[in-house]
């Protein structure tokens, strides 16, 4: 598998020097722990209170993490923007966990690339 | 009139002081808040000056470049979906606050309103738009209409506020400012809310400054401190300036009741539109002239008992010209002894912002009894020679002082202040 990323793109580029280094490491090893950490850095970036905070599979964004539904939007346009896919409504309202997130960004990433 | 507005607090992230003290240094010292930009970074654009406030730079459409000095006040989730304007108001915001000896936790009373002036972010409208492009219509940042258009201001910082009373959005170019205090004045007066928090605000950025350059009106001028040269011979346009400035109003009572330290009041204002052009006043100030008098109406004065005016002129050639005939007009008789300056020299023109930083700084006179001198002002255009344009800022004795703007579409308003005094 390999993904549709171009680190050298200005989107790419742009982003902190720790969350463009989680996300290349990701799309590199393809690891679940990678992957998960990738999400916890994205999170993070975006402002997110995770001091503290284990996540697991079943952590919820909007009942653990406390996030809204632009919150989950623009947190979501994260990843379509730097694997420049399209989610769609549909498939958005399914995405409250971090399995089944991690499940459908590997999903997508299969078919996209 | 049963009610009295009063001014109790002041906050400016502008190019002449990112706090009260710098902006009244400049006033006083007449220090330019005008500097040198290579705009898009291109050196060869004739256009080269801009007011914005020190310490801040946007010139990307990406916020994560954006630079705002060390400890400002802003969190990173609320900042995503602020424009460049948006992350000033904040800083503004704060400051007004502060100086009126509030907290945020005051003003979700429902008896606290948002007034915000702005025109939106051209910057981030076109990253947005870019983005959508891109993609064939498939993505966009889902924070791209929020930090864009024009209510930006009022969803993000009537949110943050917590205000639970009037929240509107005002827009006619370069006298939404004076249109937002205007409109804060008058539910203040008709009792619908008891404190208005107006807020004045625009992009200082390439996005915001260049279209102007496109119609001709900017200044050329490669001397940049001296290209903002209100009712000079001399001028050859404005100079694009961004940030925000906030101003409390609150309702006389209101405001005693809490103790709060009064810089003026504002006793009035009026607005008459020229119905001439799209863009140019009407050659002999005929709207701005119907402003002004409807304002002296709205506080029950007259044109003698005026001491000053804050001119709404930018430095451009017909804008200054129609201003200057219109005071003609409405002060005729009486010109000698009513003192005229536009700070613009100093401030350049904040467009959306201006009547509200113009306000302010109108209020600032108004506590400390002085007039702003005219920046600039080498060779009085005989056309404006019958104006008392002082150069050198001054003590004066001021009561009453007036705030004129004046917008695309040949939108007047002109605001009233008055010294404050509680008999």
């Amino acid at each position: 598998m390999s993904f549709n990323l171009n680190p050298k793109s200005e989107t790419i580029q742009d982003l902190p020097e720790e969350l463009r280094e989680v996300l290349c490491r990701f799309a590199e090893t393809q690891s679940d722990a990678d992957l998960t950490e990738l999400i916890v850095a994205v999170l993070k970036d975006l402002g997110t209170e995770m001091d503290g905070f284990e996540m697991t599979d079943d952590t919820n964004f909007i009942v653990d993490l406390g996030l809204d539904s632009l919150a989950i939007t623009e947190f979501i346009f994260f990843f379509e923007d730097v694997f420049e896919f399209r989610i769609t409504n549909e498939d958005l309202a399914q995405m409250k966990t971090l399995g089944v997130l991690k499940t459908y960004l590997r999903q997508k990433l299969v078919q996209e690339t | 009139m049963d009610k009295k507005v009063v001014v109790t607090g002041l906050g400016f992230i502008t190019c002449i002081g990112n706090d009260q003290k710098s902006v009244i240094d400049s006033l006083r010292e007449l220090k330019s808040g005008i500097s040198e930009e290579a705009f898009l970074n291109n050196p060869d654009l004739a256009v080269k000056a801009i007011g914005k406030p020190p310490g801040f730079e946007f010139s990307s459409g990406n916020w994560r470049k954006w630079k705002m000095p060390p400890g400002y006040p802003i969190d990173l989730g609320f900042k995503r979906s602020l424009s460049p304007q948006g992350i000033c108001a904040v800083g503004a915001v704060e400051q007004a606050l502060a100086d009126a000896g509030l907290a945020k936790a005051d003003l979700t009373d429902g008896e606290t309103g948002l007034y915000g002036a702005s025109a939106g972010s051209a910057l981030l409208m076109g990253e947005n738009l870019k983005s959508i492009y891109a993609s064939e219509g498939a993505r966009g940042n889902p924070m791209g209409l929020l930090s864009s258009i024009a209510g930006t201001l009022n969803f993000n910082l009537g949110s943050w506020l917590g205000i639970r009373g009037t929240n509107c959005g005002y827009i006619s170019a370069c006298s939404s400012g004076a249109h937002a205090v205007g409109y804060g004045w008058d539910d203040l007066v008709l009792g619908r809310q008891k404190r208005a928090i107006v807020i004045g605000a625009e992009d200082p950025t390439a996005e915001t400054v260049l279209s102007f350059s496109a119609m001709r009106v900017l200044s050329e001028n490669p001397e940049v401190t001296k290209a903002s040269r209100p009712f000079d011979r001399d001028r050859d346009g404005f100079v694009g300036a961004g940030g925000a400035t906030v101003v409390i109003l609150e309702e006389e009572g209101y405001a005693l009741a809490r103790g709060a330290k009064i810089y003026a009041e504002v006793a009035g204002w009026g607005q008459v539109s020229d119905g001439f052009h799209r863009a140019s006043p009407h050659p002999e100030g005929r709207g701005l002239a119907g402003a002004m008098r409807k304002a002296l109406e709205s506080a029950g004065i007259q044109p003698v008992d005026v001491d000053h005016v804050c001119a709404h002129a930018t430095s451009t050639q017909a804008g200054d010209l129609a201003e200057a005939r219109a005071l003609g007009e409405v002060f005729k008789g009486h010109l000698d002894a009513i003192s005229i300056s536009s700070p613009k020299g100093l401030t350049g023109h904040s467009l959306s912002m201006a009547g509200v930083l113009e306000l302010a700084i109108c209020a600032l006179m108004l506590d400390q009894q002085f007039s702003v001198g005219n920046t600039n002002l080498e060779h009085i255009d005989p056309a404006c020679g019958h104006l008392n344009l002082s150069r050198a800022t001054e003590d004066a004795a001021l009561t009453w002082v007036l705030n004129n703007s004046s917008g695309f579409g040949g939108s007047n308003v002109c605001n009233v202040l008055k010294r404050y005094s509680n008999i």
